[in-house]
């Protein structure tokens, strides 16, 4: 019976956190989560933002609709240029496709990155931004957070 | 004449309208006589179209496919009835000069003369170093034999060979995230030729001014052929500038890129899908710690 109890609570527990496991790269800081919109954020000391966003796969859409979506929104809403878009697979399987945007801040060049992951149930959305300079430092960090990504597939 | 007929007694008047009647007749004849010479030296330059009512019609009004036209005046010449002659075409008429400067030669080159098309496109671009995009665009330019126009902190155009303005847009259109492009051509072949024309002309006219300019007598003249020379050097060079931009349009095609910070509306603009989530995607965000 105790068996049963420890169980339960364990799929309770499971239940009410998230559906995936974010790596955090070394020289990052996880944040506390307060947040409604991110399931999981980090943070360089330089200001590069690593973020996971879990939405519930309802209604349900392919890999194509999703990064369509995300290309349309962020290239209508002006200020993001589209650089590049590449299909990507991480170290546990997942397909994705990656999106750079780039930004100007003033005379402050940005780039914004999503990678998104289509399950069955979830989307999981990937982000990664800061100065050109940072992300283009860190590169190697954000690959590695993404290949060590773990979803619910 | 008529007061002095009612004025003879009736016998002579009588021979005074036989003697206008024959008179009217003879002449009648001189002038059939004359336009059926005409006539056959006509149908000998190439066969009669039909017989009968052919016949009958003036051979004149009728000239035979290929025989070289009679000029009006020397038709009009020969006419004894006294019908109104045209007015001669005036003499330092500029476009007296145009009309009897062979138009069959300036039809065949118009007809020759390949379009002269003026292409011009527009691209907008989403923002991002701009700078970086604006220096490679500008260098691709020069690469090709093109030239910057106008530069500024959202936009920059250039022009770039007729002959490569497609290859050109392309390459530029993949300097940076192209978000809408507009080409468009303009015809300007009949602007081209009536510009020459009117220039011809004028220089025509121009250096017959000079010649009376020579040969005014009095001060006045002189000042008045030379206020007239003025204006008609002023016009030649507004046109000579005009044809000399339209060249430069047609050989160099206009392509003007913009760096578009906040979407315009459009018809098109793009779809508003119903999942909140989308709305909080972006650095503002992602960078609020």
């Amino acid at each position: 019976m105790k068996h049963v109890y420890l169980a339960l609570a364990g799929l309770l527990l499971a239940g009410c956190g998230p559906s995936f496991q974010a790596a955090t790269p070394p020289g990052f800081v996880v944040l506390d989560e307060d947040y409604d919109n991110y399931g999981y954020r980090a943070t360089s000391a330089d200001g590069l933002v690593l973020a996971v966003r879990e939405i519930e796969h309802d209604p349900k859409g392919d890999l194509k609709f999703w990064v369509r979506a995300i290309e349309n929104e962020m290239r209508g809403r002006g200020g993001y240029a589209l650089l590049e878009t590449k299909p990507i697979k991480n170290a546990q399987g997942l397909s994705g496709q990656q999106l750079w945007f780039g930004h100007d801040e003033g005379q402050n060049p940005h780039l914004y990155m999503v990678t998104a992951f289509v399950t069955d149930d979830w989307i999981y959305l990937l982000e990664a931004g800061g100065t050109k300079e940072q992300v283009d430092k860190q590169r190697q960090q954000i690959s590695w957070a993404i290949d060590n990504f773990q979803g619910k597939h | 004449m008529r007061g002095s007929i009612e004025g003879l007694p009736a016998k002579r008047r009588f021979y005074a309208w036989w003697l206008g009647l024959v008179t009217c007749t003879l002449a009648l004849l001189s002038t059939s006589c004359a336009a059926a010479m005409e006539g056959e030296a006509s149908a000998a330059a190439a066969p009669q179209a039909a017989g009968g009512m052919a016949d009958m019609a003036p051979p004149a009004a009728t000239p035979a496919p290929g025989a070289p036209e009679e000029p009006e005046a020397e038709l009009s010449s020969g006419n004894s009835l006294g019908a109104p002659q045209p007015p001669p075409p005036p003499s330092d008429s500029a476009a007296g000069e145009a009309a009897t400067a062979d138009p069959s030669a300036v039809l065949a080159s118009e007809e020759k003369q390949a379009p002269l098309l003026i292409y011009r496109a527009t691209l907008t671009m989403a923002v991002f170093e701009t700078k970086k995009v604006m220096d490679a665009i500008e260098a691709l330019a020069k690469a090709i034999g093109g030239y910057l126009v106008a530069r500024d902190d959202l936009s920059i155009t250039v022009r770039v060979p007729a002959s490569k303005f497609d290859g050109a847009l392309n390459d530029i259109a993949k300097q940076g995230d192209e978000l809408h492009r507009q080409v468009e051509v303009s015809d300007v072949t009949a602007e081209f030729n009536d510009l020459s024309i009117e220039l011809k002309n004028a220089e025509v006219v121009r250096e017959r001014l000079v010649v009376l300019l020579d040969k005014a007598q009095k001060v006045e003249e002189a000042l008045a052929v030379e206020a007239e020379l003025a204006r008609l050097t002023d016009k030649i060079e507004r046109i000579k500038g005009k044809l000399k931009l339209l060249r430069e349009l047609v050989a160099f095609s206009t392509v003007t890129v913009r760096f578009e910070a906040r979407p315009v509306e459009r018809v098109d603009s793009h779809v508003q899908l119903p999942f909140p989530w989308l709305k909080q995607l972006g650095l503002v965000e992602l960078l609020s710690l």
